[in-house]
């Protein structure tokens, strides 16, 4: 499976016409997300209402938005830079583990440090262990061919059953009654939330974004990743690295999804158990989708799906919206996406468009 | 003699390019029909709606005087038509066998189809072992192999589209008469080519097609070739020749020293390849396509290892192309496969113009202000249309898209280059766009190597001109001392002596 | 150490090693035909997650194994649709539509679930008990392990010897292998390349959902969210393992299987054994042999990418 075949998916057009593609698309999917929801007996709109209530109608309902926006979009910018090298990278779950994974262990080592010093350690470590993890299946694209769809998910399982084997051991919490968790982080290791609506994560994120878009855009191992992602062959040719573009790729991917996995710990769960992720890998992969590769697609895209994850989840109390409609809708906004912008669809339309096409055309000879 | 087939008012659109915009032709039993025009004048595409390979927009088509609406190329043949097309449609990785199966000759049984291969080749004689891999043999025998499985299918009208591309001209002297064969059995031949000597030589009909119409049908003895080639190009094009003062230095500035180049299977490709190119001079190697000019142009641009011997810029050994720009290496390329080897496609121009080892060095920060203001120098100095660095390549024709590479590649005053059939696929103005390009910068004092498949270019451009011919290197000549006879004789593998017996050409391939 | 060997030693490892292979191998069967006609279909793991669904869905509606089995087919069917349609007519990305797909499916069986049955607590339904064959079971040393499995694993085995016939024997089969290679040449041969992609990629689906059915009804006879378990994309890896034959499918799905038998036995048997880890294995397994075996032949050629007529 070579490089290169995002390309046509992610082929830049007009901006507006991107934008009112992947608005169809989303609002598309949201109707099929409602029609499940009939079919479960519930009255969409009413159930719709409720979620978007949960998500931002309140100072709560925000600051639980953007808490679940932040693994999700951290991760998804790393998928999204990995897209734009022609990888696909669905080991953010893995990654996400791996982050804080390394991130728990620093703050119960190093739990005497301040909190300007610890935080700061806790997130670099967090990000250094995703970027191995991912780096691994960055190495074996590149040294041996290996499809990193194949691997990266394969690692996914790996990272899962070694979490669930220490927290169910070695790092256990002593007094958790034997639950499968390690010990809460230390008060100094905990990310705050400023004022009482936005996570300091925020900050994070806001880096991150800009620091993604600057390599993407103003640097030049971003031209060189582009290059490779669009055109393999004229990278080669033109002398680039592939090898190395590669699992620099998949590294800054990983270290991503670590950095969330992170800041998640140190923001808002504050320990690590084997139910830490909710399957934030995918919803990145979906949301880097729907944001076609792009930082402010991904951002955006990342933000809406945090928001319908807290919404669903918030409503459960009042509406019971099952919180597998989340998925349905990623998924489903994916498939319509595609259908949008598939060059066969394009011209379908076109030909839809305009009956007779072409009678009117003088006749040579 | 009955008409076999008859296309009226033929449009064919792609998106927005109209490939066929009302063509009327038809085509008799019994004749060589030439079908000629330029790269991109429409003549494949009329073909493939003949073929059944593309449904057209408007027109209709009449077989045997009947209309007849072409499901796709197995309908076209049960109706009698069938095409050779200039890259065989084979499928690589399986045998000849299972090809001519899936042509549907034979009933599947290896008896079945030596029946329907031996009754066939009587006539167009096929000595390749079936049991064989399509992707090991030669283009000339794939092109057999396809010619064979038509006429297996019975077909009446057999349209050839530009065979003579891969062929010695001893081969195309032999496919020719085979033809003519053909037709006295009463079979009709379309033949599509961009070539005027072979209207002379074959032609009974000529219909001329540009820009998409057809300019009529004549016989072929009512009209010169220079009327015909007036219709073609719809322009006076002079016959240039780019030939240059000679070699201007001593000491060469490329220079191939013994260079092997072998494949996985132990196969040489290139074998012991000596040859120097000096400032200001082209060389041009010259051969028919799979004779080793892709493992050469390999050493050259940096991308193969040499197994023997060495590649040499300016006296120093040439290193992998990854490591030229840090070691300060100038050599320009223009790769044979610019769509996706010379270009980044979906990336705009600005960026393809920073693609490779010459462009300006920048570490780590992108210096998007100066690489735009650049990119808008350079595309309004080669005349690139759109002169947009925002516009992606992909949107841009052959022939632009041919500049982007070059104003890349000469822009950074390499002291050599190397070209791959640096004109194929481009119409008459490009091509010749493209060799002025070259001559200037030969007259510059630069080193150029042209790696060509067309006699044609290789005599309108070079000053030395060598033959490459199964991986091995025959001259190089002066180019005034080296006729197309000479040359014709050494592509097929002949001693500049010798004469080639018939059909040496295929069984010498096959061999 | 003792206690592995014990393990390593008993005939029922073996029996349950063919038993688990039996999902991944037929899974990779299916995208093995996807695959030799062009089409990379990383949509498997939803497919049989649909099947595992709908397996225990029809058992449960109908109260017989055997129409499980048929609705989980189906369902699985209906995914390998919307991946045709999507991917081959419409020549959309075939990666992102698989991975789109299993998400989709991932939410969509977890949501069913919940409304089929009341806050997701799926019954015990009817499965597939082991069936010995008579005869050949009581054969010493292998009889047991062999032929004293149910019945789908048999149906699985013969699957495999038809698939292969059909793709190395048949005109068909010759079709399917040329829109691997070359769309183009086939389509110019009259071979209809889209019919013949979307006939290889129902098939695929059908394949990928008797592996699914044989999750859920095969072993456990009930639905849990993502029970599929990555065993779509290890079959992923194993088609490549076995270089695009069907026979090379055996070993490879069985010592994923076998590997994976372990870890569950070594959970039942020995609690001192870390058993988290065991069960990371078939997964570490399953990339060590993909790494140290890729690369020696050559995917079909047109494999990835969509194919769109002039």
């Amino acid at each position: 499976m070579s490089a290169g075949r995002l390309a046509g998916f992610v082929r830049s057009g007009a901006a507006a016409s991107v934008a009112v593609r992947t608005a169809a698309a989303l609002a598309a999917a949201v109707a099929v997300g409602g029609l499940a929801l009939m079919i479960a007996g519930l009255d969409p709109v009413d159930a719709y209402r409720a979620v978007l209530d949960e998500a931002v109608g309140s100072s709560f309902g925000i600051r639980s938005s953007l808490l679940q926006a932040l693994p999700i979009t951290i991760t998804a910018l790393g998928v999204a830079l990995a897209f734009r090298a022609g990888l696909f990278n669905l080991g953010g779950e893995g990654q996400i583990y791996a982050g804080a994974l390394a991130a728990v262990l620093v703050a119960l080592q190093a739990r005497g440090l301040p909190f300007p010093v610890l935080v700061p350690l806790m997130l670099v470590f967090g990000a250094v262990a995703g970027g191995l993890w991912g780096g691994i299946a960055g190495v074996l694209r590149a040294r041996l061919g290996l499809s990193e769809i194949i691997t990266t998910i394969l690692l996914n399982f790996v990272a899962f059953w070694m979490v669930s084997y220490l927290v169910r051991g070695p790092i256990q919490d002593p007094g958790g009654a034997g639950y499968p968790y390690t010990e809460k982080v230390v008060d100094g290791a905990r990310l705050p939330v400023i004022g009482d609506t936005v996570p300091a994560g925020v900050l994070v994120l806001a880096a991150v974004a800009i620091g993604a878009w600057a390599l993407l855009e103003r640097s030049v191992v971003g031209v060189r990743l582009k290059d490779v992602g669009e055109g393999p062959s004229a990278a080669a040719f033109a002398g680039w690295r592939i090898d190395r573009q590669v699992i620099l790729a998949l590294v800054i991917a990983g270290a991503l999804g670590g950095l969330a996995g992170a800041v998640e710990l140190s923001g808002n769960q504050h320990r690590v158990s084997d139910f830490f992720t909710p399957g934030w890998g995918f919803d990145a992969l979906a949301v880097a989708l729907i944001g076609r590769g792009t930082i402010a697609g991904s951002v955006a895209a990342g933000v809406f799906f945090g928001g319908l994850r807290s919404g669903i989840d918030g409503a459960q109390t009042s509406v019971a919206v099952p919180e597998s409609v989340g998925q349905i809708v990623q998924g489903t906004a994916v498939l319509f996406l595609i259908v949008a912008n598939a060059d066969v669809a394009v011209r379908w339309a076109r030909r839809i468009r305009q009956p007779g096409h072409g009678r009117h055309h003088a006749r040579t000879a | 003699m009955p008409v076999l087939a008859r296309m009226s008012g033929i449009v064919k659109r792609f998106d927005d390019v109209v490939a066929n915009d009302g063509v009327t032709v038809e085509f008799s039993a019994g004749e060589i029909h030439v079908l000629l025009g330029e790269n991109g004048a429409g003549k494949t595409t009329l073909m493939n709606v003949l073929y059944g390979l593309s449904r057209p927009d408007e027109g209709n088509i009449e077989l045997g005087g009947r209309p007849a609406e072409i499901h796709g190329p197995l309908h076209a043949m049960r109706l009698g038509v069938g095409m050779v097309h200039q890259h065989p449609l084979l499928v690589g990785r399986l045998t000849v066998a299972e090809n001519l199966r899936l042509g549907g000759v034979g009933d599947g049984t290896a008896d079945g189809l030596r029946a329907a291969v031996a009754e066939v080749t009587r006539v167009i004689p096929l000595d390749i072992d079936p049991a064989r891999r399509v992707e090991d043999l030669p283009l000339s025998q794939r092109q057999r192999l396809e010619l064979v499985r038509c006429l297996a299918r019975g077909v009446r009208l057999l349209i050839l589209d530009e065979p003579t591309a891969v062929l010695t001209p001893a081969e195309v002297e032999r496919l020719f008469t085979e033809l003519r064969s053909l037709t006295t059995q009463g079979r009709g031949v379309v033949l599509i080519t961009h070539k005027l000597s072979e209207v002379a030589e074959v032609a009974q009909r000529v219909t001329v097609l540009r820009g998409g119409r057809s300019l009529g049908t004549t016989l072929a003895g009512e009209r010169s070739l220079a009327e015909l080639s007036d219709l073609m190009v719809g322009r006076q094009v002079p016959a240039v020749s780019h030939r240059g003062a000679g070699a201007v230095g001593t000491a060469p500035r490329l220079r191939l020293r013994g260079a092997r180049v072998g494949d996985e299977n132990g196969r040489c490709e290139l074998d012991d390849v000596t040859l120097e190119v000096h400032p200001g001079e082209i060389v041009c190697v010259v051969g028919v396509e799979g004779n080793g000019q892709r493992a050469l142009a390999d050493v050259c641009f940096g991308r193969r290892p040499v197994a023997a011997g060495s590649v040499e810029l300016d006296g120093a050994i040439l290193p992998p192309v990854g490591e030229w720009r840090r070691r300060g290496v100038r050599l320009g390329r223009v790769p044979e496969d610019r769509r996706h080897e010379g270009l980044v496609l979906d990336a705009p121009l600005w960026r393809n113009l920073l693609l490779g080892p010459m462009a300006p060095p920048s570490r780590f920060l992108l210096h998007r202000r100066r690489a735009l203001r650049r990119a808008r120098r350079l595309l309004t100095e080669y005349e690139v249309r759109p002169a947009d660095p925002h516009a992606l390549a992909a949107a841009l024709s052959g022939g632009n898209q041919q500049k982007v590479v070059l104003a890349r590649e000469l822009s950074g005053e390499p002291g050599a280059v190397v070209a791959v059939n640096p004109t194929r696929g481009l119409d008459v103005g490009a091509q010749h766009d493209v060799h002025l390009r070259l001559a200037r910068l030969r007259d510059d004092g630069v080193a150029l190597l042209v790696i060509s498949t067309d006699l044609d270019e290789t005599l309108a451009l070079a000053d030395r001109i060598a033959v490459l011919y199964r991986g091995r290197l025959a001259g190089p000549y002066p180019a005034d001392e080296a006729g197309r006879d000479l040359l014709g004789r050494l592509m097929a593998g002949l001693g500049p002596g010798e004469s080639e017996p018939p059909g040496a050409g295929v069984s010498a391939v096959a061999a | 150490m003792h206690a592995l060997l014990d393990i390593l030693t008993s005939g029922a490892l073996y029996a349950a090693g063919i038993r688990l292979a039996v999902p991944v191998f037929l899974a990779a069967l299916g995208e093995l035909v996807a695959e030799r006609g062009g089409l990379v279909n990383v949509g498997l793991e939803g497919m049989m997650l649909a099947g595992a669904f709908g397996g225990v869905l029809g058992s449960y509606l109908f109260d017989d194994p055997w129409l499980g089995v048929i609705t989980g087919v189906v369902l699985a069917v209906v995914v390998a649709a919307i991946q045709a349609g999507v991917a081959v007519s419409l020549a959309g990305d075939q990666i992102v539509t698989g991975i789109a797909l299993n998400i989709a499916v991932l939410g969509a069986t977890s949501f069913m679930a919940r409304t089929v049955w009341t806050d997701g607590n799926v019954p015990q339904v009817e499965g597939f008990d082991p069936w010995a064959v008579p005869g050949l079971s009581s054969l010493p040393g292998i009889g047991d392990v062999v032929f004293g499995q149910g019945a789908l694993v048999y149906l699985a085995a013969a699957l495999g010897a038809v698939l292969w016939w059909v793709l190395t024997r048949t005109d068909w089969g010759l079709r399917l292998r040329a829109c691997g290679e070359d769309p183009r040449a086939a389509d110019s041969l009259g071979i209809r390349v889209i019919a013949m992609r979307w006939q290889a990629t129902l098939i695929c689906g059908a394949l990928a959902g008797l592996g699914g059915v044989f999750i859920s009804l095969g072993d456990i006879f009930t639905f849990s969210d993502g029970m599929s378990g990555g065993r779509g994309f290890i079959a992923l890896a194993i088609v490549i393992i076995a270089r695009w034959s069907p026979s090379h499918l055996v070993p490879a799905a069985l010592l994923f299987g076998v590997c994976e038998a372990l870890a569950l036995r070594a959970q039942v048997t020995s609690a001192d054994l870390p058993y988290e880890l065991l069960l990371a294995l078939p997964y570490v397994l399953t990339l060590a042999v993909y790494a140290g075996l890729v690369g020696r032949t050559l995917p079909p050629a047109a494999l990835g990418r969509p194919y769109v007529r002039r």
